[in-house]
């Protein structure tokens, strides 16, 4: 079933990741029900074959930038889930000391910076650390994920154009998921798709399933490949969908119920468990034990979460600007 | 064993949801994630899962509440007939990072804490930063939920309370003085009129009355506040107030008079003071005063809820100035001393008695006009007190 030549523990750890990403929205979305977690929360469920497909790409030394909806970014890129939990809880143990929050996930030092939540905020900082890798002779890539929404911000114009001039290792990687919070994207865009774009700036471009972990994986290698060999960045578009709305305050009227129960048959954890059992990578019993060793991860992360200390009052300014 | 389902912060602008319908009927059976009702926010309907399945067993809200975001919803338990306390279960929320602790008010000794009162985020956090306990302010929302222009009113009557000119006092009041002219100033979008009014007829009156009436003498003041009264009866474009988001007409002309003492400024209500003959709203505005700088509280259900106030600084000299309104009011007068000028009337130089009086108003509510309109009502009654 993979014809990139990785090994079953590398597709498993895929599998593990994606149902890591996809339990711990799931428990976010049930604290956030309960009352116990405050503030309100961009959920990613449906879209982590993105995340898990672009972060096995991606080295140890590389660095990520992401949007408004980073929870599944930040857990696939490896940031203990711990530290995830505890950010959103507003927890000084927190990967933001409990002063980002939801959509500041991050941790820079384990090659994701906290995300930005403006609009394409991410873009240009990706590219500005791909320079410094450029310029410090590194072998590493930037790469940064934003929305459909983001393509039409003047920033996304300015950060790949330039990007393209002077060959910077950076990874454009759009995560389609058909609406800019409530905006078709063919509302609002007069090209079919956004990687057609990538021909005005003279850099490839690619239109990926982004529900196929494999698809992902393999169209991020080669983009990261050719970075790497100081060959320029590349645009790809990762056509998914988000199952909830746009925020826990949207309920997503806009989309047809059927445009949902269609992309929900394209769910990328069924369609890998589908495939898994039919190549015998998984067995109905390993999943059940891979979903209980998840969601006692998820326990002991919550428990962490809630027994940790706010951040103290006079701590308010610290880690605000640098010093 | 029992779960208790909350209505989750759903909205965008504010923290509070309306019930649109059930989904479910106690004793249905609810599997995890599926909808038990729906409600309406500032932005949108939709579903309120469950976050964990089991049998409805009761719901406490119907279709038609306001709910506050936190507050408990519904009940489930793991099994069809287990017996369940209906007692509210205490919410588990994550604290805020810094908290002040909250000053009991004096009433409220054998009442639950804040955390059980229902109340929207915003008069929770008015209510910390005053060091009001919620459960001693009375909510005027949908079953007694408290909004923050109740903990506003409350803490507009509170001053007129508690121990007077202590120190403690003094501070409270500063505090609330500066939390509530900020509150207002930052989110009442003000506007300003201002008139010349003509008091030669009214200070004759004055002069009359006070010459007949020495035990129970008119000052300048109870004379605007009385025909202050009068024109905002006739005035019915600015007798509103904003409850819930709706303007709400108000049934009297009550006023509320911002009155300077010692330890910083009361806000004193006066019911209907054009509503009586002269002498007893005379004695009326009497007691009110002195009630307010003893520092006595009116008892909550006699207290009126004023929608215009009145500031006078006319006693030093003033010639006009402009008043913050005062939260849950929708306009202050604020008045100048009563001053000799030169007018030219057909084309003879006649000296008259003159005040000028700005009127800010919220323009929410009241336009130019409707303000400007209240001004000559003011003088039509300084003529005919």
């Amino acid at each position: 079933m993979s014809p990139l030549g990785l090994s079953r523990e590398q597709q498993l750890r895929m599998y593990r990741q994606m149902l890591l990403c996809r339990m711990f929205e799931d428990r976010v979305n049930s604290l956030f029900l309960q009352g116990r977690m405050p503030g309100t929360i961009h959920q990613a469920q449906g879209q982590e074959a993105c995340a898990v497909g672009v972060c096995e790409a991606l080295e140890p030394g590389d660095m990520l930038t992401s949007t408004h909806r980073p929870h599944e970014h930040a857990v696939a890129r490896g940031i203990p889930v711990k530290a995830l939990m505890a950010e959103l809880f507003a927890k000084s143990t927190g990967c933001c000391r409990g002063k980002g929050g939801s959509m500041h996930m991050g941790d820079a030092e384990l090659g994701m910076l906290p995300a930005i939540a403006i609009v394409g905020g991410g873009i240009p900082l990706a590219a500005g650390y791909a320079l410094s890798f450029k310029h410090l002779k590194k072998p590493n890539v930037a790469a940064c994920f934003f929305g459909d929404g983001a393509v039409n911000e003047g920033i996304f114009h300015e950060t790949v154009n330039m990007a393209a001039i002077w060959d910077l290792p950076v990874l454009f990687l759009c995560e389609n998921n058909k609406y800019g919070a409530s905006t078709l994207i063919d509302a609002v865009m007069k090209v079919k798709t956004v990687s057609a774009r990538a021909c005005a700036y003279g850099i490839p471009g690619k239109t990926v399933d982004g529900n196929d972990v494999f698809a992902v994986y393999q169209a991020t290698q080669e983009a990261a490949e050719r970075a790497r060999a100081r060959q320029g960045p590349t645009l790809l578009e990762l056509e998914t969908y988000r199952f909830a709305g746009h925020s826990r305050s949207d309920p997503g009227h806009y989309r047809p119920k059927e445009e949902v129960v269609e992309w929900k048959k394209r769910d990328p954890i069924i369609r890998f468990e589908t495939q898994a059992l039919a190549s015998g990578l998984l067995t109905e019993t390993a999943i059940a034990e891979y979903r209980s060793s998840v969601e006692a991860e998820l326990d002991e992360a919550v428990v962490f979460a809630e027994s940790s200390p706010s951040p103290l009052a006079e701590e308010c300014l610290t880690d605000v600007y640098a010093e | 064993m029992k779960h208790v389902i909350i209505l989750p912060d759903l909205g965008q602008t504010t923290s509070e949801a309306k019930i649109v319908s059930w989904l479910k009927n106690p004793g249905d059976k609810l599997v995890m994630g599926e909808p038990l009702l729906e409600v309406e926010t500032d932005k949108a309907t939709m579903d309120v899962e469950a976050y964990i399945g089991g049998y409805l067993r009761k719901q406490l809200a119907s279709a038609g509440d306001v709910v506050a975001a936190s507050h408990p919803v519904a009940i489930l338990t793991d099994t069809p007939d287990e017996e369940f306390e209906l007692e509210e279960t205490p919410l588990r929320r994550a604290p805020a990072s810094i908290s002040v602790p909250p000053e009991k008010a004096p009433a409220a000794a054998a009442v639950p804490p804040s955390g059980n009162v229902a109340a929207v985020p915003a008069a929770r956090a008015l209510a910390r930063q005053l060091g009001i306990d919620l459960s001693a302010v009375p909510g005027t929302g949908p079953q007694g939920l408290i909004s923050r222009v109740d903990v506003e009113r409350f803490a507009a009557k509170r001053q007129t309370g508690g121990e007077a000119n202590s120190a403690g006092q003094e501070n409270r009041t500063l505090q609330a003085m500066a939390a509530l002219t900020t509150q207002s100033k930052s989110t009442i979008p003000h506007f300003y009129v201002t008139m010349d009014l003509d008091f030669s007829v009214a200070e004759a009156w004055r002069s009359r009355w006070n010459e007949t009436h020495p035990e129970l003498r008119a000052s300048v003041n109870d004379c605007i506040v009385r025909a202050a009264s009068a024109a905002l009866a006739d005035s019915p474009r600015l007798n509103v107030r904003i409850v819930n988001g709706r303007h709400q007409k108000n049934e009297r002309a009550d006023v509320l008079l911002v009155v300077g003492a010692d330890s910083g400024l009361l806000l004193v209500p006066v019911a209907d003071p054009h509503g009586e003959e002269i002498e007893s709203y005379l004695g009326k505005i009497r007691q009110a005063l002195a009630a307010a700088r003893a520092g006595k509280i009116l008892p909550a259900s006699k207290a009126p809820s004023p929608v215009l106030a009145v500031s006078n600084l006319g006693m030093y000299g003033v010639r006009e100035f402009a008043a913050i309104i005062p939260p849950g009011c929708s306009a202050i007068l604020a008045v100048g001393a009563v001053r000799d000028q030169l007018v030219l009337r057909n084309g003879q130089v006649e000296t008259s008695r003159v005040c000028s009086m700005t009127l800010s108003a919220d323009h929410r509510l009241v336009d130019g006009i409707a303000a400007a309109k209240f001004l000559e009502r003011v003088q039509v009654h300084l003529n005919s007190l």
